[in-house]
């Protein structure tokens, strides 16, 4: 065993050590966790010098120097090492081209399910014939409904197939009442030794049905047995063969390889397991992307409840109180014992949406539906609560908000009930739809997503409204994106400016990132996902 | 959002009159630009998604009509007259065909009883004659297969969208021909004692409890009239059933490709819903080559349809300013044009100058234009949104800002992943499985719970108070990965709060109050909220939201020596990098118990806060083995739960 540097991995909880190959050393008292080692894939150089070898390497090359060329199992059992050890030591002994597998492919056959089954272990066809000339001289012949009956009729409608086929039995009628008799022809008599007998016997000679090569077989004999339906089996295995190069006959195994001026010298190219990190979810990454890309295009971040009520989800937002939108169907209601107390906007406001919905577009309003509580269905109720604090005069104003939102849904690939949503508003002097469309052309710029373009389309709180199309180049199509547009006046009462707005889900862009193509991934807490997932477009960055 | 299927034969046919080559290619490319969005496009049939704004598109009718004033090739309003009623039907009937009904041109009207002002007041109506033509050889009117395919697919939508699913508006089609006579009147009859032969039932006759039990649109639409003691119907002059809406019309009336011409009834709870119903309805019949001639209307306050059109004002300063396109009075008239509008002129500037004001008709079939932002809106439609090119908003000196709580998560995520924990994500909104059952936690009778109405999905039921139940549970979920496994989560949690104002900080719940006792002993298994009523308050709201949202931290560490020590030791590093660690204090354990924690391996967590004393700011604890083995977990676990100290506030 050479001298190596224990490491001791105390993140793991427990200790295990590995040796100066790095691989852990199988020691009593180690629990058996699973470490991966990660094969790189690539041939070290050849080890000129201080080649280092395991325990494991030095076994295996003693007994191929005692036997060379070996299976991997025939290896475990000379090296006395554990099928996994042995696996192991041969594919660090190949890298280090100390050692050569070879493969070889040899037919096997071996009984199938029906060959296991035969009765009294004899061919269908042996049986019928034995039952034909145990009768006396065989003239009188027997009826089929009596050998029908001494083999059953699956059984003697096999046999039968093969003696009709060969012409080994004639029939005839047989006298009154008897119906049709069989009797072993005279002009044909069967061989001795059936097609496929001496495959069977030698088949049934092997100890447990163990394979026999298909090579000590006569070979017709063999294609008769096989092709009658599940009596034999061939397979094709690969056997490897493990064998020692050049340069490992010329090592000196017992003084631990050329460690000739370099005592305690450390395979320092051998693969190592990874150690185990902590990591931010991979959604919370690209979130925090976002967040940046807002911050940094100077955007402030607002804040507010998940649950709201009616009036800030939906009625200051103009959607109808008969809207489809608003049904428990598609939203998520506290029930009623959850009934706000009062609408906390202002009179003034309250009125005015009042009247905006009874008065511009003849609905019905009634202020109760509009104190009912909800799961948010998106952040929109929180950048409006905002805009609409600011002072009377306030000036030019960038804000956006992150969070959870709620629909009543089927969570499937592509729906949750519960997800991510970005929103942004500005309220600033001169900014128009071609602004809009700009802040949205450098947002998916920032996120690695240059090609854009726009699509009028309708929401009930923006006019005119449009949503964005980003082309992706992974999925080399168009994607729909974000929604936006500029508010409603009726939204936005009150406010010197016109309000661009625009947002969506945050889980469909951190899919395209992530390359997923079922959303579930990111709220399903799988750890080995969450130690490994990695992105398939790159960070592009403000 | 709705969706129709178009046949590019039929599109192209109904876009381009005779001589004008117009391409598959270019209308797939142009459709999105109207606000469809293709769905499918097998090169034969393309099914887009309109928005429920827009109704007239329900049909290829409707979307010909979009596309060719998008493409350049009929401008301004559809021609919508109304013809002059009997005497012009009276001009153009066609000699011998029986069955017609003006017998008597005076009497072309419907009636409206009182007795239905309780149930469905609103009637309105128009008559559609069909202007013959020679099809296949001979002569005939305009309704063929696909045609009526493209009405019955209006007629959906109608009633799904604007209608409300018929409890608002629903939309009656009937052969002309069939009616033997008029007045129609429109009542409430008594349902035991009526009986008529439902549409599709094979012509037997049936009572109305009958027909709301045994037909389809009976037991999908019953309830719309049940709970009145009578039912609305509209009979004709010798009593014959013409149609029970908004359930089901009569077999007698039935429209079919023989028809020749059709009563269009809409009935309703809004007068304004109905009659923009009926003018969809009505166009999409007149493009499709239908006649109109009114119908009287009178009684119990309802009028013959004026379907006229109505006259807006758009400013050009407010279109440049929102769109920014720099456009003068005649191209924003031009624009106008092509989204099948009428503009009439430029006001009294006479076009000149931003003061321009240009005025326009607006069809009644555009009930989704009601001000002057929606005309705005049309403007930019028919400059061709592909035209519109993106600027970008003057950079800003200063950056944005962070809230305080996303920057104190921030300082969280990188303590516990410096610790070598894997951040994990759960929905607020989870079930009682997960918060009580396998936490071995009683469930608390349903009035205590957080619980939304009618959720789709059992698990996404109620909301959390805690995060470290859903923890536990993502790690059943990886018992066959290899340990040691680390999470932690951040997110918020939600708990009832009392009205008018649980905003207090510092505030001590009643023990009452507490919902979670495990065999009814004395557990202290509550946070002292950081702030009350947080969530669905407004800025400066006087706290009237009955649940409070708190941000919280919970981490659980998974093998087989996982103990109290280190989830004590691992909170202690996280408290020590979370940036308010000089408002913290000092962090003190004491025994306690809680349900997710082994008894005699459990603490709670004191900080010493600046202003508001002692409070408990959560608990830590090794997990209870039988909560462990309840989710098939075979190594341990330990961890702990915190709600967030109440950031600074935000300026």
């Amino acid at each position: 065993m050479p001298r190596g540097i224990k490491n001791s991995c105390l993140a793991s909880g427990t200790v295990c050590s590995y040796d100066a190959c790095g691989h852990r050393v199988l020691a009593g008292g180690v629990r058996a966790h699973t470490i991966t080692f990660i094969t790189f894939g690539r041939q070290l150089p050849s080890m000129s010098k201080a080649t280092v070898l395991h325990a494991i390497e030095k076994k295996i090359i003693s007994s191929l120097r005692d036997k060379p060329a070996q299976s991997v199992t025939e290896l475990s059992k000379s090296a006395k090492l554990s099928i996994d050890q042995t696996r192991r030591g041969v594919e660090w002994l190949r890298h280090k081209g100390l050692a050569e597998v070879s493969e070889s492919r040899e037919a096997v056959v071996s009984l199938d399910r029906n060959g296991l089954d035969l009765p009294d272990r004899v061919l269908p066809e042996r049986k019928l014939l034995g039952l034909l000339s145990a009768d006396g001289d065989g003239e009188d012949g027997r009826t089929i409904d009596s050998l029908k009956d001494a083999m059953g009729p699956s059984l003697f409608g096999a046999a039968m197939g093969i003696v009709k086929k060969n012409g080994w039995v004639e029939a005839r009628p047989g006298r009154a009442g008897r119906g049709t008799v069989l009797a072993m022809s005279r002009s044909a008599p069967p061989p001795s030794l059936l097609p496929g007998e001496a495959t069977l016997l030698a088949l049934q000679g092997s100890r447990g049905n163990a394979p026999i090569s298909a090579k000590s077989l006569d070979a017709d004999d063999l294609r008769a047995l096989l092709e009658r339906p599940r009596l034999a089996r061939k397979d094709v295995v690969t056997t490897k063969a493990v064998a020692l190069t050049g340069a490992a006959e010329d090592l000196d195994v017992l003084r631990g390889g050329g460690d000739d001026g370099m005592p305690g010298a450390i395979d320092v190219g051998a693969d190592v397991p990874h150690a185990p990190r902590g990591r931010v979810h991979p959604l919370k990454d690209v979130i925090s992307e976002i967040k940046e890309i807002f911050a940094t295009m100077g955007f402030s971040e607002v804040s507010g409840g998940m649950i709201q009520t009616c009036f800030w989800n939906f009625d200051a937002l103009l959607t109808p109180q008969d809207h489809p939108s608003r049904e428990m169907q598609d939203t998520f209601y506290l029930d009623d014992r959850f009934l706000a107390g009062a609408a906390d906007a202002s009179p003034g406001h309250v009125r005015h949406v009042a009247r905006v919905h009874s008065g511009t577009w003849h609905q019905r309003w009634d202020e109760r539906e509009a104190l009912r509580m909800v799961l948010r269905t998106h952040t929109t109720c929180v950048t409006l609560r905002h805009l609409m604090s600011l002072p009377k005069d306030a000036g030019d104003t960038r804000l956006f908000s992150l969070g959870r939102v709620f629909r009543n849904e089927k969570t499937s690939y592509k729906h949750l009930a519960e997800f991510t949503q970005v929103e942004g508003v500005v309220h600033e002097k001169g900014s128009t739809i071609r602004s809009l469309m700009g802040i949205q052309a450098e947002f998916y710029r920032r996120l690695g997503l240059p090609r854009v373009k726009f699509w009028p389309t309708f929401f009930p709180y923006t006019e005119p409204s449009f949503q964005s199309m980003v082309y992706n180049e992974s999925l080399g199509k168009w994607v729909e994106l974000f929604g936006m547009g500029v508010f409603h006046p009726h939204v936005t009462r009150g406010l010197r400016y016109p309000v661009l707005a625009w947002g969506g889900g945050v889980e469909r862009i951190a899919m395209l990132k992530y390359g997923l193509d079922d959303v579930r991934e990111f709220y399903a807490n799988n750890v080995r996902w969450l130690r490994s997932a990695r992105r398939v477009e790159g960070r592009a960055g403000p | 959002m709705p969706v129709v299927e178009l046949s590019y034969d039929r599109l192209l046919r109904l876009t381009s009159p005779a001589g004008r080559r117009i391409t598959k290619e270019v209308l797939s490319e142009r459709l999105p630009y109207l606000g469809l969005d293709i769905e499918s496009d097998d090169g034969d049939t393309v099914r887009v998604e309109y928005s429920p704004n827009r109704p007239d598109y329900a049909t290829d009718i409707g979307v010909s009509m979009g596309l060719q004033g998008i493409l350049g090739i009929k401008k301004g309003p559809v021609p919508f007259a109304v013809g002059r009623g009997t005497r012009g039907a009276r001009g153009r009937s066609r000699g011998g065909k029986g069955g017609d009904a003006g017998r008597d041109g005076a009497a072309r009207k419907i009636r409206v009883s009182r007795t239905v002002s309780g149930m469905r007041p609103i009637l309105t109506g128009i008559i559609a004659r069909g202007r013959r033509s020679s099809r296949r050889g001979e002569e005939a009117g305009p309704l063929d297969d696909a045609l009526l395919r493209q009405l019955v697919t209006l007629q959906e939508d109608l009633h799904l969208g604007l209608g409300r699913n018929r409890k608002k508006v629903a939309i009656g089609l009937h052969d002309l021909s069939k009616i033997s006579g008029f007045p129609l009147e429109y009542r409430a009859v008594a349902p035991e004692r009526h009986r008529f032969a439902p549409l599709g039932g094979g012509g037997s006759e049936m009572t109305i409890p009958q027909i709301l039990r045994e037909t389809n649109a009976g037991v999908a639409y019953g309830h719309l009239i049940s709970g009145f003691g009578k039912c609305p119907v509209i009979l004709d002059s010798d009593g014959n059933t013409v149609s029970m809406p908004p359930v089901i019309n009569s077999d007698m009336t039935a429209v079919t490709t023989d028809t020749a011409d059709v009563l269009v009834e809409v009935t309703g709870t809004s007068r304004y819903a109905a009659e923009s119903v009926l003018a969809i309805v009505a166009v999409t019949l007149h493009a499709a080559g239908f006649d109109l001639e009114p119908v009287a209307i009178e009684g119990g306050g309802n009028r013959t349809p004026p379907l006229e059109p109505r006259t807006m004002g758009v400013s050009l300063r407010k279109t440049n300013d929102m769109l920014g396109l720099g456009l003068t009075a005649p191209e924003v008239s031009a624009c106008l044009e092509r989204c099948r509008l009428l503009p009439l002129g430029y006001g009294a500037a006479g076009g000149h100058g931003d003061d321009a004001v240009i005025s326009c008709v607006v069809p009644p079939y555009r009930p989704d234009i009601t001000s002057e932002v929606d005309l705005i809106e049309e403007v930019a439609l028919g400059y061709g949104t592909w035209r519109i090119k993106p600027v970008l908003l003057p950079p800003r000196a200063f950056g944005g800002t962070r809230t305080a709580q996303s920057r104190t998560l921030r300082d969280i995520d990188a303590a516990m992943v410096g610790m070598g924990y894997l951040e994990a994500l759960n929905s607020g909104l989870t079930s009682s499985r997960v918060l009580y059952e396998m936490a071995g936690r009683a469930t608390p009778r349903p009035g205590r719970l957080i619980a939304t109405v009618e959720s789709k999905s059992s698990e996404h039921t109620i909301l959390r108070d805690s995060l470290l139940p859903g923890l536990v549970e993502s790690l059943s979920r990886n018992i066959h990965e290899a340990y040691p496994q680390r999470l932690f989560e951040t997110g918020t949690v939600f708990s009832r709060a009392r009205q008018g104002g649980g905003g207090r900080p510092g505030r001590r719940r009643r023990g009452g109050d507490n919902s979670s006792n495990r065999g009814g002993g004395s557990s202290d298994d509550t946070y002292d909220r950081a702030r009350g009523a947080g969530g669905a308050g407004a800025p400066g709201s006087g706290g009237q939201n009955l649940v409070a949202e708190t941000a919280h931290v919970a981490a659980v560490s998974a093998h087989a020596d996982s103990s109290f020590s280190e989830a004590k030791s691992v909170l202690q590093s996280m408290l020590d990098a979370m940036s308010y660690g000089g408002r913290v204090g000092q962090v003190r354990t004491v025994a306690a118990s809680h349900h997710m924690f082994a008894d005699g391996r459990c603490a709670k967590v004191l900080v010493a806060a600046a202003c508001a004393g002692r409070r408990v700011m959560g608990y830590v604890g090794e997990i209870d083995p039988k909560i462990l083995s309840a989710y098939r977990i075979r190594v341990a676990a330990a961890g702990f739960e915190l709600s967030l100290p109440e950031p600074a506030p935000q300026r």
